[in-house]
């Protein structure tokens, strides 16, 4: 598997293939942080989508491109937070129950794990993800983000320990 | 949870929010079609080796601050620890070390975040709460046994407070009385939703025959904290505190607590800080899909909120006053109050009523001197009374004075008395609304009604003044009802039950009172004199510029 640095270049070169590519193996994890912020997984798709346009024409704005992950995450957050400046919906009283609720609703487990997933920190956030959402192996992460495979497995087992701490914790 | 457990939550979530068809092709064809504007691909070699090159640059640089500042930490810390033992050993006790750790935690300015569990009679509480010491904004998450969970966002800088609760997905945004209070809450260590735990323990501290140990414990210092159970004593305090300080910050991270008497159970507090800034309801975990429905009051609304509540806190600053009462239904239900304030000096004293509607002034020359069943006094409380509902004994308890910080100075007034709905009106928040209505039973009067929305754990009502404008606007008539059944979940807790068993009296309860005459203060405010609550009839008066002897301002 080819290092996502390695992709960019290629994307930076003109390769649209390589920056599918890119697409294709970050989009999950995308979608959930998209989603964590606009609550609304239709939006979240849209954000992830144009998000990853913006970000084709920033690439040479990437400092360090095996962090190519790290930095979508926060182009993904600051578009999130746009979109949600423009649909926070402020009603009256007599008008309130005529309104019906937007977005997708989450049990509460899912809420909790969520929210608990998105306090890890970037990097144990980033491999749980691609393992998770996106479906990566280890050693294609390894690969991925021209990290050793054995940091991976730390952050990943680190990540799961933390997990089950905050999900432990978090009662309310 | 198990790794399989969390295994499958993980899949499941996934499948939630980030399943569905991929969307490289969209993201291709737009692309295709010549978004974004700016395209990567003239970026030159040479600017991809500067990028490089500035990459392994930074990476040196981030490995030498890293060795520097752990060399720089670990300096301070063998500094710290030989400061503490220096302090602890030498030149402090215990119990002076741990009033000093007190001070300097409350003295924290900045974000913090205070996860409280407290166990009361098998009911647990949660509270997590964030707030910034500094400029009083609050966040609080809280949940009273199984009950809904309730989010509160408090913002003085706006006198705005938002209020959630998994009721419903709305966020309620309106004023709330409180938030004016919650920088002095807040530099207190004082969450809006329950006792300070530290001016608790502050409270503990002035017990007599307290022991105070410290001892080290994994990098923190414990401090253990015992007062003997008192017999006599009818109040809930806390029997024995455990803290944990860090060393380094000398701040308190970790406390918990017992108490004595017949409650059973626990306090545990965590403390964390410099966390991350909260800047709205939804950073809380409110669902970003929310509808914000404002309760924020009309202008019309807000000026007669305004005028009632100046009538209900406007006392001069001397004076002494009288409040009676009979209770004509009831043989024996009859008392007198004496309040008395001299600047910030007050008291109130209360007293067996005569048999004839008494005038101040002979009442204070008779009961000069006399025991009284309730003692304040100099802006603190220096006693504490407590009533038995099945025997109807009212006793006080001595027990040690404690600052007044987070109550309402309202209460030390006369008018607290006069006006015993107030709290309807001056407690308020986002679940308030206030309108303003006429009526052709109440002409030339204004109706200012006020309507508690569904929330857990509380009932609805609705709570309705009319007011005199030839008067000040002085309410003729308050009408209070609670006429609906606050929505509970099913599997709510032993609280929440209590309040879903609760007979159909407490639920469908009203409440009249009909001021009949006012009196004037100097200044012209009117206050009531006379007036009738539900049955009981009382008279008033207050004697402005009345100055009494320091002995009825002592316990």
């Amino acid at each position: 598997m080819t290092a996502d640095g390695e992709l960019v270049s290629l994307a930076m070169a003109g390769d649209a293939m390589a920056f599918g590519q890119l697409v294709g193996r970050h989009e999950r994890s995308l979608r959930a942080v998209a989603f964590y912020v606009i609550r609304d997984i239709h939006l979240a798709e849209d954000v992830v989508q144009d998000s990853f346009v913006a970000a084709y024409g920033q690439l040479a704005g990437l400092r360090n491109p095996s962090a190519f992950g790290a930095w979508m995450v926060q182009i993904v957050r600051r578009q999130a937070q746009a979109a949600i400046g423009h649909r926070i919906h402020t009603v009256p009283l007599d008008q309130a129950s005529e309104v019906p609720a937007i977005g997708t609703s989450l049990d509460v487990d899912s809420e909790r794990l969520l929210a608990a997933m998105m306090s890890l920190s970037e990097d144990e956030r980033l491999v749980l993800m691609l393992r998770h959402f996106d479906g990566h192996e280890v050693t294609a992460i390894a690969r991925m983000t021209s990290a050793h495979v054995g940091t991976v497995t730390k952050r990943l087992s680190r990540a799961h320990a933390h997990l089950r701490e905050r999900l432990k914790e978090c009662r309310l | 949870m198990t790794p399989s457990d969390l295994d499958q939550a993980l899949n499941t979530l996934r499948n939630q929010i980030a399943g569905g068809p991929s969307i490289v092709p969209a993201v291709a064809r737009r692309i295709a079609d010549g978004e974004p504007s700016q395209n990567p691909v003239n970026m030159s070699a040479p600017l991809l080796r500067r990028t490089a090159d500035n990459h392994r640059q930074q990476q040196r640089r981030r490995l030498m601050r890293i060795t520097i500042s752990s060399a720089i930490a670990a300096c301070l810390l063998a500094i710290a620890g030989l400061l503490w033992l220096t302090r602890s050993d030498r030149t402090a006790s215990a119990a002076e070390a741990l009033q000093q750790t007190l001070s300097t935690t409350q003295g924290y300015r900045g974000w913090v975040r205070i996860k409280v569990e407290m166990q009361l009679d098998g009911v647990t509480s949660l509270y997590d709460i964030t707030m910034n010491t500094e400029n009083g904004q609050m966040g609080v998450v809280s949940r009273i046994g199984n009950g809904w969970r309730m989010l509160h966002w408090y913002d003085p800088s706006t006198g705005m407070c938002d209020l959630y609760s998994d009721v419903d997905e709305h966020v309620l945004h309106g004023e709330a009385s409180g938030v004016p209070l919650t920088l002095r809450f807040a530099r207190l260590f004082a969450p809006m939703t329950q006792s300070s735990a530290l001016e608790l323990l502050g409270y503990l501290m002035s017990a007599e025959h307290l022991e105070v140990k410290q001892t080290p414990e994994a990098g923190l210092v414990r401090f253990d904290v015992s007062s003997p159970p008192n017999p006599n004593s009818t109040r809930i305090v806390p029997l024995h505190a455990e803290l944990w300080v860090d060393p380094k910050s000398d701040r308190v991270v970790k406390l918990q607590w017992n108490y004595q008497k017949d409650v059973t159970g626990d306090t545990s507090v965590s403390i964390s800080y410099g966390v991350e800034p909260i800047t709205s309801i939804f950073d809380l975990g409110v669902p970003k899909r929310a509808i914000v429905v404002t309760t924020k009051m009309t202008p019309e609304a807000r000026e007669l909120v305004t005028k009632l509540t100046h009538l209900m806190q406007a006392t001069p600053k001397n004076y002494v006053g009288m409040v009676a009462r009979v209770n004509a239904q009831t043989p024996g239900d009859r008392s007198l109050v004496i309040w008395g304030r001299a600047g910030d000096s007050w008291f109130v004293r209360r007293y067996p009523l005569p048999p004839q509607w008494p005038q101040a002034e002979e009442v204070i020359r008779a009961l000069a001197g006399k025991p009284s069943n309730v003692e304040f006094g100099d802006a603190q409380w220096a006693g504490e009374g407590t009533w038995n509902a099945a025997t109807n004994d009212y006793r006080v308890e001595k027990v040690p004075a404690r600052p007044m910080g987070t109550y309402n100075p309202y209460e030390r007034n006369i008018t607290h008395a006069m006006y015993v709905m107030e709290r309807d009106l001056l407690d308020y928040g986002p679940e308030t609304t206030f309108s303003v209505v006429e009526d052709a039973s109440h002409p030339g009067f204004k109706g200012l009604v006020l309507k508690t929305l569904d929330t857990p754990n509380s009932r609805n009502t609705t709570c309705t003044w009319w007011l005199d404008p030839k008067q000040e606007f002085a309410p003729a008539e308050m009408v209070w009802a609670s006429d609906q059944w606050p929505a509970l979940p099913p599997d709510s807790g032993p609280r929440a039950a209590g309040i879903a068993t609760r007979p159909a009296s407490w639920r469908h309860a009203s409440r009249i009172i009909v001021y009949h005459q006012f009196g004037k203060l100097k200044d012209g405010t009117p206050y009531p004199t006379s007036w009738t609550d539900s049955g009981t009839d009382y008279q008033a008066q207050i004697l402005e510029d009345k100055k009494l002897d320091d002995a009825w301002f002592k316990p």
